[in-house]
């Protein structure tokens, strides 16, 4: 499970619909809570959950979502996308320097980079082979699809240690930011 | 010729949750594969089939990315540091 206030998706929102046509992309900051007995599951009846459903679509092997860690997003970084712009409307990617940077502003507020964020325009919500083929163990992996700039709701996914498919977690908004670490929208 | 690897958290659950190993190497090559023989499930996530870095790995020699200046052949000098840092790409189109 992903935990994200509302603050910090609105901040992927704004970025997917400021990006329209093209994808964005973007870092993930937070932690790890000890697994599925936590605090915060203890607390979802408290909380909005957006999913619909749990789906394991894809989950042939590796970690069960029972088994994934409860993940809490408190601080989303954008990047610049540096694809070509010819291919931008398909294709994401972040410079290493940039990863280092949010690596340091991480471990600057005890924080970790746990996942990466991306938009799909005009495509569903769902990784791509193209993503696949490209995505690390541990991060989530969140996607919104845009539809004629109208930005949907995310899913965020996690690898398997096969590397050939994903788990899907639940992605779960919480009304207040977490230790009041989301940028604003001026920053 | 020990050098000190770097581990990004998202592998340190290969790594037995370490974050800095000394490994011993002349090249890039020799030291990942060191790493993976200490670590064999690290494997499919640094190299390909063909035993070539993956196209999702950058390899920071100090402060220097050698993914295109030399790649795995790249020569590492004793004492130094070696940085796996993550290359994240992507998107929907599916090739």
């Amino acid at each position: 499970m992903i935990s994200i206030s509302s603050e910090c998706l609105r901040a992927i929102e704004q970025d997917a619909a400021n990006c329209y046509p093209y994808e964005c992309c973007g870092l993930l900051l937070g932690f790890d809570r000890s697994g599925p007995n936590s605090e915060l599951t203890n607390s979802i009846a408290t909380a909005t959950n957006h999913a619909n459903s749990f789906d394991i679509t894809d989950a042939k092997a590796g970690p069960t979502p029972e088994k994934l860690s409860v993940r809490t997003i408190t601080l989303v970084i954008p990047a610049v996308n540096r694809r070509e712009e010819a291919i931008r409307r398909r294709r994401f990617s972040i410079e290493p320097e940039d990863f280092l940077k949010a690596e340091l502003a991480a471990s600057e507020k005890n924080l970790s980079v746990v996942g990466i964020y991306h938009s799909h325009p005009d495509h569903q919500a769902r990784p791509s082979a193209n993503d696949l083929a490209q995505a690390w163990p541990f991060f989530s992996y969140l996607i919104v699809a845009v539809d004629n700039g109208q930005v949907g709701f995310p899913t965020s996914w996690r690898l398997n240690d096969d590397r050939k498919s994903y788990t899907q977690e639940q992605v779960l908004v919480t009304p207040e930011a977490d230790q009041n670490l989301c940028p604003k929208d001026s920053d | 010729m020990s050098v000190t690897v770097k581990i990004p958290a998202a592998l340190r659950a290969y790594t037995d949750g370490l974050s800095d190993l000394a490994l011993e190497g002349q090249t890039v090559g020799q030291i990942i594969d060191a790493l993976v023989e200490r670590y064999p499930d690290l494997g499919p996530h640094l190299k390909d089939d063909d035993g070539q870095l993956q196209s999702f790995v950058n390899v920071f020699v100090g402060s220097k990315n050698v993914k295109n200046s030399g790649g795995i052949l790249a020569a590492v000098p004793d004492g130094e540091t070696l940085m796996l840092v993550p290359a994240i790409a992507g998107g929907s189109g599916d090739n």
